[in-house]
């Protein structure tokens, strides 16, 4: 590791040369940053990746089986498991898409867990994303850049290698795919994860798309060429939200998506990944209830443990979250990307005392957590001197046949030593992420 | 592969025009930069008025410093090889990774010629560099014939382009024409038939009317 | 029982030609034990493409497109309705949807401080469900004023709550967020009834398992003068054209619906 500390300055300019950013707007205007790469890599010893590997391949075929039953038979809700309620007031609950079965059953096909270490070496599970999860391309290319500068690293110590990712993306869209090409559709350049949708077309072999270059035509979706034949699209990995992509089913004035295209896959006529409506399952207020749905459709325990959470729906939890709200975090169930994210400490009483009276309003709108006292990681500095600080592992679970755990995964640390918020759009860095295969 | 869209297709021939624009007028700011030096302080007039662009100009050096190097001048160097990253940035999955990351070093390279203003050359050069570097490796990793003919066809374009507003000779110009015909058949564009033969029988008039050469040329593709 | 003829007829006329013109339309009365349809003739604008499909709410839908530029579309549909009031529809499919409030029907403080009122004023609560929604229609038609172009298609409950004036649209929208509050499932319906004008928008309520129409509008239970189009949770899901399309024109519509008795 050492030795490739001391080439971070390569890695870095390899990064600017294949122009690796992510987009943020700020004041209204787009910008395009580097996302700040870190040599020193987070590592997973080989057995404990085991249990990770175990825990989140449970985690996400229950929840697999939580979306088909949500938008099927409903027998969770029948079974009073989950409050009906926390599904049907939630905003990711989408009615449109009730009774359809996408291709193969698969709804994640690619599920981003976010987990964080605390200071008693346990994992937590602290987000479950399972809408368009975005990160994979940056250790993916980090890692092919940190071979070339530090060969020896990868000779020495026994990495799985994460390059791979680009194989079990495309196998994961060939499972679901109804016959004819995979297509990624972006919203376009001036999306923060522009860099990944083109990359990862380039390295799948699929066709990048536009909205513009997609039509709808009877029950079939096609990828119009310039010489205007066309071809038909099995599988679509869009990285456009379900809200945008179909100005005819959902927002109207979207201007990025497909007219039509959510009728053809109400037919069976193409695969969208991931499914819409997925967002029912990766809302903050279902997280809770995430332990309770693995036990229900696997009759096992989960392997994997959350973040001790409260829901200020019931009473008890109200009663603790009114008493300790100064030692919590709130999340605004709502909010995504770091935002709506409140540490109570961080608050004035009179602040304090605002977000009491938002809770009582409406309780379904927040959940609670204790603060998990996270493993800090080194990290080098703008000096090169190594420094602490707070840092979460982004997991990423492919689905097709079966749940299949990335060997590696996106480390974001906060930049800032007094921040827990390691996002990129609140200007977090990243790392590489090393499972040892010895 | 080898499935392209109507705005891909368009992405891939301004591509083409623009590397092929920041090309050629690099070669030609050389030039200029080398006459400007000792011999005539206000050739860079003649240099705007053959390309028909405003001279905005106040002297030679701001010339020098403002037609390479200023990102909010629309003629400039600089700003024609910005366009020509942002059509390469959206057609990475065509012309790969490594491909793009040439112009990506090209601009690079501009941002340090700018910060050496007395000498800028040198480093202008590896942008340049860059530039034929990109060009090779799309020659050598992009499969697809018809992908690289229409980059091609958009390069020819704009070199004929540049060679009538220079008033060039008509042997340059036949050359470049004849190849200009070769990948736009390649292409499969869509072209307008009229103005590609009214072009060539311009060209073989005794005194050719550039202005009119140009106006069939800007017709010929039809995106 | 009556027999009805019905006649839907729109066409739209844009300032500019526009082309990459998508469709949905949402025309097509369904047979069901209320109604028996019969179309006679249904006339689309000449397509690039046509398909069906049926939306999550038991909806026909009737998508297609027009690629090449344009500047007029057009539907028509024409057919007859044998209405029985005395039999009602029965649930079919999934009511949860129906029982939670939307954008346009969410209640907001002043809603919920009304719907507190209408409760403290009587004994609500031990009322057979029945009595609740018959109880609320006439509390919306009492409140409001009809007035037409003071509202729009976006206008929410609390915004018609608000004003207390408006359309069929914002009476059957300010009902729905009531009976929802109340715990009773109610969906929004566009229709026709009897005479010439406009199709017109009312509520049906589950009572007991079947669905019973509300007009709050003219304060009454739907009767044998009203053939139903479409259903769902509120106006966005029962849109009757619903296009997208590139160009930035101004268009005038044109909506013609006659519905007569048959003797």
């Amino acid at each position: 590791m050492q030795e490739l500390n001391k080439h971070v300055n390569d890695v870095n300019s390899l990064l600017a040369r294949y122009g690796v950013r992510f987009g943020i707007y700020k004041n209204n205007t787009f910008k395009e940053q580097l996302f700040p790469f870190d040599t020193i890599a987070r590592v997973i010893k080989n057995e404990e990746f085991a249990y990770l590997d175990k825990g989140l391949s449970q985690r996400v075929t229950a929840l697999n089986l939580f979306l088909a039953d949500i938008y099927g038979e409903k027998n969770i809700l029948k079974d009073k498991v989950i409050p009906e309620d926390f599904v049907y007031s939630s905003s990711g609950y989408t009615p449109e898409c009730e009774g359809i079965q996408p291709p193969k059953s698969v709804y994640s096909h690619i599920s981003g867990i976010d987990l964080v270490q605390g200071k008693d070496q346990n994992w937590y599970v602290l987000e479950d994303n399972l809408r368009i999860p975005s990160g994979a391309s940056y250790p993916m290319i980090a890692r092919s850049l940190c071979r070339k500068a530090s060969p020896s690293t990868f000779k020495s110590n026994h990495i799985y290698d994460n390059r791979n990712y680009a194989e079990m993306l495309k196998t994961t869209m060939d499972y679901v795919n109804t016959g004819g090409i995979n297509v990624i559709l972006t919203p376009g350049r001036f999306n923060a994860a522009y860099f990944e949708h083109s990359y990862l077309a380039e390295q799948t072999n699929s066709i990048l798309a536009t909205g513009n270059d997609l039509v709808v035509e009877g029950d079939y979706l096609y990828y119009v060429e310039y010489g205007g034949t066309k071809e038909k699209v099995g599988a679509v990995y869009r990285r456009i939200s379900d809200e945008y992509l179909d100005p005819m089913t959902f927002c109207e004035e979207s201007l990025i998506g497909v007219p039509h295209i959510f009728d053809v896959y109400r037919k069976g006529n193409v695969a969208l990944i991931n499914a819409p409506g997925n967002g029912v399952a990766d809302d903050k207020g279902i997280y809770y209830f995430v332990p309770k749905i693995i036990k229900y459709y696997l009759g096992e325990e989960a392997i994997l443990h959350n973040a001790p959470t409260y829901l200020p729906f019931y009473e008890d939890d109200m009663k603790y979250v009114m008493e300790n709200l100064s030692k919590l975090v709130i999340k605004d169930v709502a909010e995504a990307g770091g935002y709506g994210v409140v540490f109570g400490d961080s608050l004035t009483q009179e602040e304090l005392e605002d977000f009491r009276q938002a809770i009582i309003a409406e309780p379904r709108r927040f959940i609670a957590q204790e603060v998990v006292d996270f493993l800090d990681l080194d990290v080098l500095d703008e000096n090169g001197a190594v420094v602490q600080r707070k840092a979460d592992l982004r997991a990423f679970v492919l689905s097709s046949d079966k749940a299949r755990v990335w060997k590696s995964g996106l480390t974001r640390f906060s930049r800032n030593p007094d921040s827990a918020i390691v996002n990129s759009s609140q200007g977090g860095g990243f790392k590489d992420t090393w499972v040892l295969s010895l | 592969m080898g499935i392209i869209s109507l705005e891909k297709a368009d992405n891939l021939y301004w591509l083409g025009r623009y590397s092929e624009r920041v090309y050629t007028t690099s070669h030609r700011y050389f030039t200029s930069f080398d006459i400007m030096l000792d011999q005539n302080e206000e050739y860079y007039m003649r240099y705007c008025e053959a390309l028909n662009i405003p001279d905005i100009y106040v002297d030679s050096k701001d010339f020098v410093q403002r037609y390479a190097f200023d990102t909010e001048n629309t003629d400039s160097i600089i700003s024609n090889l910005y366009r020509a990253y942002d059509n390469a940035l959206v057609v990475r999955d065509y012309i790969s990774s490594e491909s793009l990351a040439y112009i990506q070093m090209a601009i690079y390279e501009m941002k340090k010629a700018k910060a050496n203003i007395d000498a800028p050359l040198i480093a202008m050069q590896r942008s340049v560099d860059n530039i034929l570097a990109c060009w090779g490796c799309i020659d050598d990793v992009v499969y697809d014939v018809v992908i690289r003919n229409i980059i091609k066809y958009g390069r020819r374009q704009e070199r004929l382009d540049l060679l009538l507003r220079l008033r060039g000779s008509r042997t340059d110009l036949k050359r470049i024409f004849s190849e200009l015909e070769f990948y736009l058949y390649r292409s499969n564009l869509k072209f307008n038939r009229c103005a590609f033969l009214e072009l060539a029988l311009i060209l073989e008039q005794d005194i050719i009317d550039y202005p009119k050469a140009l106006d069939c040329l800007e017709k010929i593709v039809v995106l | 029982m009556k027999k009805l003829s019905f006649r839907y007829e729109t066409e739209y006329q844009f300032s500019l030609p526009v082309s990459k013109h998508f469709y949905t339309l949402k025309i097509v009365p369904e047979t069901t034990k209320r109604q028996v349809i019969k179309v006679d003739c249904l006339e689309i604008a000449k397509s690039s493409s046509q398909t069906r499909s049926r939306d999550v709410y038991g909806n026909e839908m009737i998508m297609g497109s027009i690629l090449e530029p344009h500047d007029k579309f057009s539907f028509l549909i024409e057919g007859t309705a044998q209405v029985n009031q005395a039999v009602f529809e029965e649930n079919e499919g999934f009511l949860s949807a129906y029982r939670y409030p939307t954008e346009l029907t969410k209640p907001t403080k002043e809603l919920e401080q009304w719907f507190q009122q209408l409760l403290e004023r009587t004994s609500f609560r031990q009322w057979e469900p029945g009595e609740q929604a018959d109880y609320l229609y006439h509390q919306v038609y009492d409140y409001m004023e009809y007035v037409p172009g003071v509202t729009t298609v976006e206008t929410t409950a609390g915004q018609v709550f608000q004003k207390g004036q408006g359309v069929c649209q914002d009476y059957t929208h300010l009902l729905l967020c009531l009976l929802r509050m109340a715990g009773l499932p109610g969906r929004y319906i566009v229709g026709m009834m009897l005479g010439e004008g406009y199709s017109h928008a009312w509520a049906e309520v589950n009572i007991n398992g079947v669905w019973v129409g509300i007009d709050p509008t003219n304060d009454k239970y739907v009767d044998d003068n009203y053939i139903k189009i479409s259903q769902g949770r509120d106006y966005k899901d029962c849109i009757v054209c619903k296009g997208h399309f590139m160009g930035q024109v101004v268009q005038k519509q044109e909506i013609v619906v006659k519905v007569e008795e048959i003797t």
